[in-house]
């Protein structure tokens, strides 16, 4: 029987300023991601963290993980992070944001607005690329993480082998199965 | 697809972990499978060994790109579980045969798909 989420109060061990309901966030996107609720995130956004907010959040904690655990899977130490740098988030909004599934506003599947369209092609998307784009720039950072990664969205459908990579197809969906069962992520 | 693109058998029962399908097709499939496992259950002195066991079956670039694919596995899957996505298409006959031949309709994450969205 696993226990609820909320079973235990208390708070995580934190080295900044950030607000506990973002460091309750980051802790649940990396060690508790498949017992996330809708609930939890509309609760969050009636208490300091906007959906919005929330995406942001999921792009940058994500993208960071996929480099520390890439460190830990060859064996090095993870990169020192950035010095932080004072300014103001752009609070950009894309058009044609939609809730249609899902957790978060989404840009609809079948339109995007002229600033995303690099993002996909209108119909040509699918719900893991529209996950984040409330945000676009965190869509942009993934998309240049999994090229680097895995494959870019233009190879997605190529099966063979590559010659930039050591590993053909297969053996990289064998790979990514794996991570993802024990995951359990079913997307 | 990739094993059709190749015209290769194999046999899906490794994406469930089963040794003996990781070794039908996939080349250093048993060793990548056991990297793949290690890391991911985040035990570390199991991945210390595997990885160097792959090392050694398959040099350093297999190493560096397996170790790529995985990380990229590890943002992905939290990508979709935190912003609660459903799959894209649950009606195909391939993919319905799959999930269960797999077993992947009892994973946490399959509620995103199969349920009202919202629960508590």
């Amino acid at each position: 029987m696993a226990l609820s989420p909320y079973t235990f109060k208390g708070q995580h061990a934190a080295v900044t300023g950030l607000p506990d309901i973002w460091v309750d966030a980051v802790h649940r996107i990396v060690t508790d991601q498949t017992r996330i609720t809708g609930d939890y995130i509309a609760a969050n956004a009636g208490s300091g963290l906007s959906k919005a907010e929330y995406a942001e959040l999921v792009g940058v904690v994500v993208a960071v993980i996929s480099v520390d655990e890439f460190n830990r899977a060859i064996g090095v130490a993870a990169e020192t992070l950035p010095e932080p740098v004072t300014g103001e988030p752009t609070r950009y909004t894309p058009e044609c944001l939609v809730e249609d599934t899902g957790y978060l506003p989404m840009i609809a599947r079948d339109r995007t607005g002229e600033r995303e369209q690099d993002l996909w092609r209108p119909g040509r998307t699918a719900n893991v690329l529209r996950a984040l784009s409330s945000v676009p720039n965190a869509v942009r950072d993934w998309l240049a993480l999994a090229e680097a990664q895995y494959l870019s969205i233009a190879r997605m459908a190529h099966f063979g082998e590559f010659d930039d990579r050591s590993i053909n197809r297969m053996q990289m969906e064998l790979v990514a199965g794996r991570v993802s069962a024990w995951n359990q992520c079913f997307y | 697809m990739s094993a059709q693109n190749s015209e290769t058998d194999i046999d899906l029962q490794v994406l469930k972990g089963d040794e003996q399908a990781a070794a039908v097709g996939i080349l250093y499939g048993v060793e990548l499978m056991r990297f793949a496992e290690a890391f991911a259950s985040r035990d570390e002195a199991a991945l210390l060994e595997c990885r160097d066991a792959l090392y050694k079956v398959a040099g350093a670039a297999v190493v560096v790109d397996a170790a790529g694919v995985a990380a990229n596995f590890q943002r992905m899957t939290r990508i979709a579980d935190s912003t609660g996505i459903p799959i894209d298409n649950v009606e195909t006959a391939l993919g319905q045969e799959i999930r269960a031949q797999l077993g992947l309709n009892e994973f946490a994450g399959a509620r995103n798909t199969f349920t009202e969205q919202g629960d508590s």
